[in-house]
């Protein structure tokens, strides 16, 4: 069985890049809190200068992520962060981790938590990755973070590598993906596959560079993996767009699970199938991330779903009406670049009565 | 069995992306996008659904009068009015779905799988008796039985089709399921296959390249990855993934990733995200 998913988030560090007020960022850290988030990162260099203010719900979640300079250490310690990220860039000419060792240090003297990041992990090989085994137990450091800041791994090499790396490393292995190419959340599947438990996501994958979208790990990780610890998705979309508008981000209609459309179904042999059995053309239920399904009536639309929509007025259109106003229909969704509005079908539905009628008279 | 020799893509942002809900490309708009497709290296472009009336049977007329390198294919049910439509317009090139998961087989069409593979026949018999270059496309493959889904493709083979179409028609696999059962599927099966991937979980590009490295030699996708409720998989990330983790060129210019999604966001009247990967403003790629 696999272990439970824990989130780092990286949605909040977006909103302190985009200058998203505190205020607004207090409001976004509970909403965050049901999805099981583990640790909340935030730069250092995204900070407003006088810190975080302590009384924020849930400031225990915050770790700080500095690089390896003794004044950033001086400052996080002021601002009084206990769990501290060192971020670390690898550099094949390196021959002395002496600037490492000295920031582990100076943190360890008052980080109750203690993270060590290697930036562009992925480009290391096993002996490079593994001189830094011994500093994770010196500094007895809480998780290792493998960051793959250029997205140069794809899900099958992630999950060997993490593999081999978790049968010689000391501590738990954090995965911190990018998505440049579209691969940040099977990314994150595949570290976990590989025994990981802990990634870094944001809602709708924002960031700079994106990240894994936080709602399609989780989901993916309940649904298609069927793991029940996962939080319910019954708020998800609500949520996800709830933090969002925080700082301003409208998410595209077609966003996987969050999207406004992603449960709208126009063409004709989809809205049949739906109608048949939603299994058909849905993987989930839209319950399931708390949206609902649409049946939209446009240029793919056939004569089902006419009948369909209409039966929901309690009007009974037969094939040949059906067929005519499809004609009609299919016409205007064209002419307008968009589907018909209720109120432009009901238009076309009394038009043709109205014209029965006068033919009768 | 490698996929890297000869991979190919196919681009249904006409048919699939156009059918997401609420999308509308005027003919206009249809033929700007297939000549950058076309100059951008595209070699087979899903045109459109003759079977869906007049209007856009005149649209696929003036696609097929462009000089374009590209084969552009109709996309059919396995119904013999619809394929009269595609022939009607033109097209030699002609592509016929039918599902094969049971579930689909059962409950949408009511029939069983020895109606599935009679429809198939008909069908084929026909468009065979016109000469076409035919592909044939298995709905829901994904949830189907994979012995099912390659005796349906050797009964295509005996009618000439050229390759297969593996559909992952709600989205419901991840990468290892994908590679899993690609890697078995097309040891055993008669015909190259198309793999055909949905975004619903976010993992379309990623279900993608593993279908590339199970060994299928052609895969689906649209502009933007524009599509069914969360869309296909993208042309620009698989193009751009293609050549980042395998170095593999698959005849698309990455230069041109940019101005198609912008080509199709327009026509869309659905911006870009702008934390979209490969062309998103704020990820944006130079290439």
């Amino acid at each position: 069985m696999r272990q439970m998913v824990m989130v780092s988030d990286q949605t909040i560090n977006e909103a302190l890049r985009l200058g998203t007020s505190m205020a607004d960022i207090e409001l976004m850290i509970p909403i965050l809190e049901k999805y099981g988030i583990a640790n909340i990162d935030v730069s250092l260099d995204y900070l407003p200068s006088d810190g975080v203010p302590k009384q924020i719900p849930l400031y225990p979640l915050l770790r700080c992520k500095i690089y390896s300079s003794l004044e950033e250490i001086a400052k996080v310690r002021q601002m009084g962060f206990s769990k501290v990220i060192v971020s670390w860039f690898h550099q094949p000419s390196q021959s002395s981790l002496d600037q490492l060792t000295d920031a582990l240090t100076a943190v360890q003297e008052f980080a109750q938590e203690i993270y060590l990041c290697i930036e562009n992990a992925e480009d290391l090989s096993i002996p490079e990755l593994t001189s830094y085994w011994p500093l994770l137990s010196r500094y007895r450091v809480k998780r290792f973070i493998y960051q793959d800041v250029r997205s140069s791994l794809e899900p099958l090499g992630v999950c060997r590598k993490l593999e081999s790396l978790q049968q010689t490393i000391p501590c738990p292995i954090e995965f911190h993906g990018h998505n440049t190419y579209g691969l940040a959340t099977a990314n994150s599947l595949a570290a976990l596959r590989s025994g990981v438990q802990y990634v870094a996501a944001a809602v709708g994958g924002i960031g700079s560079p994106n990240h894994a979208a936080m709602e399609e790990v989780l989901m993916a990780v309940k649904h298609l993996w069927k793991q029940d610890q996962v939080p319910s998705g019954s708020s998800l979309t609500a949520d996800c767009i709830g933090i969002l508008s925080y700082m301003g981000i409208s998410l595209p209609v077609d966003k996987a699970l969050i999207g406004r459309d992603v449960f709208a179904h126009e063409s004709g042999i989809h809205v049949d199938g739906i109608t048949k059995n939603p299994l058909l053309y849905e993987v989930i239920r839209p319950e399931e991330v708390g949206q609902t399904r649409q049946l939209v009536i446009g240029k793919h639309s056939g004569t089902a779903s006419l009948k369909i929509k209409f039966l929901q007025w309690n009007l009974e259109l037969d094939q040949a009406e059906a067929l005519e106003m499809l004609e009609k229909v299919r016409r205007l969704a064209s002419v307008q670049k968009r589907p018909l509005s209720d109120l432009q079908l009901h238009q076309l539905y009394w038009q043709r009565n109205q014209m029965d009628q006068s033919q009768l008279g | 069995m490698d996929g890297k020799m000869g991979f190919q893509l196919v681009d249904t942002t006409f048919r699939d992306g156009e059918q997401s809900a609420g999308v509308v490309f005027s003919t206009e708009e249809k033929i700007n996008m297939a000549i950058a497709l076309d100059r951008a290296g595209v070699t087979w472009i899903e045109a459109g659904t003759p079977a869906m009336g007049q209007e856009e049977q005149e649209t696929l007329r003036s696609l097929l009068a462009l000089p374009l390198r590209a084969t552009l294919i109709a996309w059919n049910r396995a119904e013999l009015a619809d394929i009269r439509a595609s022939l009607a317009c033109g097209f030699s090139c002609i592509h016929i779905s039918l599902p094969v998961s049971d579930l689909h087989i059962s409950q949408k069409l009511k029939k069983d799988r020895e109606w599935v593979i009679q429809q198939l026949r008909t069908a084929l018999q026909l468009v065979q008796s016109y000469g076409c270059t035919i592909t044939v496309g298995a709905e829901d493959t994904s949830r189907a039985d994979s012995d099912f889904f390659l005796q349906f493709a050797d009964v295509a083979a005996q009618y000439g089709a050229t390759r297969i179409r593996f559909a992952d028609t709600v989205g419901c696999l991840d990468p290892f399921m994908t590679f899993d059962r690609l890697q078995d599927v097309v040891k055993r099966c008669s015909l190259p296959i198309e793999f055909h991937g949905h975004n619903d979980f976010g993992l379309a590009t990623a279900n993608t390249l593993a279908a590339f490295q199970a060994g299928v030699q052609f895969a689906s996708v649209t502009l933007a990855g524009i599509g069914e409720r969360a869309g296909n998989a993208s042309l620009e990330e698989v193009v751009a993934s293609l050549e980042k983790f395998y170095g593999y060129h698959c005849g698309i210019e990455a230069s041109h990733l940019g101005s198609l999604a912008d080509l199709v966001a327009k026509a869309s009247n659905r911006p870009l995200f702008p934390y979209r990967p490969v062309v998103g403003s704020v990820c944006r790629m130079t290439m």
